[in-house]
């Protein structure tokens, strides 16, 4: 939507006119509010890609808690939920997924976030420290500030690695631009990543995930993304949330070297029994 | 276990049979004559790329050109330890568990730049305008440089990849790293720091295939005088190298069996420990 | 070349979301070796001992595809008749895959051929040199197939800690 300027004509029908340009200018803050969502431009870096740099994070602690609509519990603020599809806001296990999250429930020291483990995607995206995100040509970097977790999400291949040759906990990213959108999908994923801290699971040779980052202003990234996985959810479903930038120009990444702090505490890692 | 042999057989060990991987991995891609230096849109060199900085993995003085400001050849090119810090380094092996990368731990500055860059694409550097990151493959380990801040962070944050500033010096990028925690090596065979090293380096372009690489370490708890290394850094041979997820912490289990020895927990056992085969 | 080095050749065109799962992106190995430098991310001599060169036969058990080190689980017969579990630690799932390793190569039940360095702590450890299978499905191979090989500047024998950028 483009406010066009006309020098005002003093005739009257100059002034009509003047006066219909006046209130559609006034309210065009109004008409560009509502289309903004949709409409916010984003700046192009020299690659002529969007530009996402920068270092974000998203406001909303309940997530990483539990990405389910839920109650506070001791530790645990309450949450609205991120599941947008389907329209409950559960998520749409099949019998074999739900069976895993029970399982996972039931096992919390198997959170790959108390073991200082990587957090798969996309629960990355959501925990409660905050990423950078760099970009060149072919690749865009996510860096969270989590035990160094670093995603590459390259942007000059489509395929992945072959099914079943490497368990990537946070998976192999590749992405392009879609119009000013970044669209990521993610494959190869490690059989044991969960979503969040409450066990809710997503992970393993089958899954799938697409991401979709949308500039919606200046400082706020839509996240969403979409899982599919066909021995663990009876359909794919999308989650959605917020990130957003850090304007302290004093804000920088740190370390949170989780197992560094804990090592003797957190014990060997669960490797596979052998026949 | 000979320990005394082993350290020493060790060191020369790396420092000769490391020459011929050295070769392969510095091997410039055929160019011929120099290659223009590739720049910013701010004039900036553009020092985007894949990397090899030939500094020894095992044992950092062979990599020593000066020591308090004097230049130094031969044996000469020692570490000016502080006593306490050279008796560290003296039971380097006995205290082998120490090793940062057995914990999966990050390499530190700098020697994460060649330590940690024997894997996948080796040492990539991402380089904006206000940034300059180096990644790596091996353990995932990265380090963000910014060329925007003046001052470090404060002194009670200490961090395995330290707080690294940079600024320009005409073409030279030059990069002050402060806040560095105790805990990494500067290489294998036990040379160390304590948390109040600042390190600076510098990196002067040649072409844009070719970097001279310098870092200078001062650290009044660990050395009696500042020392700097050299070593030419070169573009990778290979653009198309790739960064795989590198796990560690998930399942490293070798911290584990270090014996009492080399400062760890578990037991060592003599003999041979070699069953006997059937024979086919 | 790309300024950030990332550049692919010829996948320019394959930009899509949805992906053809099967195909396997072959590295450009960083090493025009066909053997992997013998590097872990710790020093290697610490925890193994170069003075107890082993050579190992038995029949693959499973092999763990995980970072920082793969791990190959083979049982051993010993003299007595006795079963014996050893495990061989090799380099990482991504340094095998660009020497052109599959997890499908070894298949439980293969012979295989283990040559390493036992551990100093007496447990059934051992640090991989060589991995070679020789026999798969009941039938010995003419030629036993090597899986891994580690860079080896001394050909006559087991190197004496000589291994490059020492541990």
């Amino acid at each position: 939507m483009s406010a066009r300027r006309r020098r005002a004509d003093a005739s009257p029908r100059g002034r009509i006119r003047a006066t219909a340009l006046a209130l559609l200018v006034a309210a065009l803050p109004i008409l560009a509010a509502s289309a903004a969502a949709q409409d916010f431009t984003p700046p192009r870096n020299r690659f002529g890609q969007p530009d996402f740099e920068g270092i974000w994070q998203v406001l909303d602690p309940a997530p990483h808690f539990d990405i389910e609509a839920h109650g506070a519990s001791y530790g645990v603020p309450a949450g609205l939920g991120i599941v947008t599809d389907p329209a409950d806001g559960r998520i749409p296990y099949t019998a074999a997924g739900l069976a895993r999250r029970d399982a996972n429930r039931a096992n919390r020291a198997a959170d790959p976030i108390a073991r200082c483990y990587k957090p798969g995607v996309p629960h990355l995206m959501y925990l409660p420290f905050p990423l950078q995100i760099v970009q060149s040509e072919n690749v865009l970097t996510i860096m969270s500030e989590y035990m160094h977790n670093t995603r590459f999400v390259f942007l000059h291949r489509g395929d992945h690695f072959g099914e079943g040759e490497l368990d990537l906990w946070n998976g192999d990213s590749v992405g392009r631009f879609d119009g000013d959108s970044l669209v990521t999908h993610v494959f190869t994923f490690h059989p044991d990543t969960w979503l969040d801290r409450s066990g809710n699971h997503a992970g393993g040779p089958k899954l799938e995930v697409e991401e979709r980052f949308t500039l919606v202003d200046a400082d706020t990234i839509r996240y969403r993304a979409t899982l599919t996985d066909p021995e663990d959810f009876t359909r794919p479903w999308t989650i959605e949330t917020r990130l957003y930038r850090h304007k302290d120009p004093a804000k920088q990444i740190l370390e949170y070297e989780c197992h560094a702090y804990a090592e003797n505490a957190l014990g060997p890692p669960d490797l596979p029994e052998v026949p | 276990m000979r320990a005394g042999r082993t350290s020493s057989s060790t060191r020369r060990a790396g420092l000769l049979a490391g020459l011929p991987l050295l070769l392969l991995v510095l091997t410039p891609p055929p160019a011929g004559a120099q290659s223009v230096l590739e720049r910013l849109p701010n004039g900036r060199p553009d020092l985007s790329g894949n990397w090899a900085i030939a500094v020894s993995i095992s044992d950092i003085t062979g990599n020593i050109v000066r020591v308090d400001g004097e230049p130094v050849t031969g044996d000469a090119r020692a570490i000016p330890y502080t006593p306490v810090y050279a008796k560290l380094r003296a039971e380097a092996d006995s205290r082998m568990f120490e090793e940062p990368e057995l914990h999966c731990y990050m390499s530190g500055v700098p020697s994460h730049l060649w330590r940690q860059a024997y894997s996948g694409a080796g040492l990539v550097i991402q380089h904006t305008e206000d940034l300059v990151v180096f990644l790596h493959e091996f353990q995932g380990s990265r380090r963000i440089v910014s060329l925007t801040r003046r001052e470090h962070l404060p002194a009670d944050i200490r961090l395995f990849m330290g707080d690294g500033i940079g600024h320009w010096e005409g073409d030279t990028l030059v990069v002050e790293t402060a806040n560095n925690n105790a805990l990494t090596w500067l290489d294998t065979v036990g040379n160390r720091h304590s948390d109040r090293l600042v390190v600076t380096e510098r990196f002067t372009p040649v072409d844009n295939d070719r970097y001279e690489y310098e870092a200078t370490f001062v650290d009044p708890e660990a050395y009696t005088a500042p020392w700097t290394i050299a070593a030419p850094m070169t573009r990778g041979a290979d653009p198309d190298a790739e960064i795989l997820e590198f796990a560690c912490v998930e399942g490293n289990t070798d911290h584990l069996h270090y014996t009492e020895d080399v400062g760890g927990t578990s037991i060592a056992v003599p003999g041979p420990g070699a069953p006997a085969n059937p024979p086919d | 070349m790309s300024s950030n080095g990332y550049s692919l050749p010829g996948k320019a065109s394959d930009r899509g979301v949805r992906v053809r799962r099967r195909h396997f992106l072959l590295f450009v190995p960083a090493f025009t070796l066909a053997t992997v430098a013998a590097r872990a991310h710790h020093s290697v001599w610490a925890e193994f001992d170069n003075g107890r060169p082993l050579e190992l036969r038995g029949r693959f058990l499973q092999m763990d595809w995980i970072n920082p080190h793969s791990w190959v689980h083979l049982e051993v017969t010993m003299d007595d008749g006795s079963k014996v579990v050893w495990a061989a630690e090799t380099p990482p799932p991504n340094q095998l895959i660009r020497q052109g390793w599959r997890r499908s190569d070894l298949q439980p039940g293969d012979e295989i051929v283990v040559n390493g360095y036992a551990a100093k702590n007496g447990t059934n450890r051992l640090w991989a040199r060589n991995v070679a299978i020789v026999a798969q499905n009941g039938t010995a191979l003419a030629e036993p197939r090597t899986v891994l090989a580690l860079f080896d500047p001394n050909p006559d024998g087991i190197p004496d800690g000589l291994l490059p950028g020492g541990n």
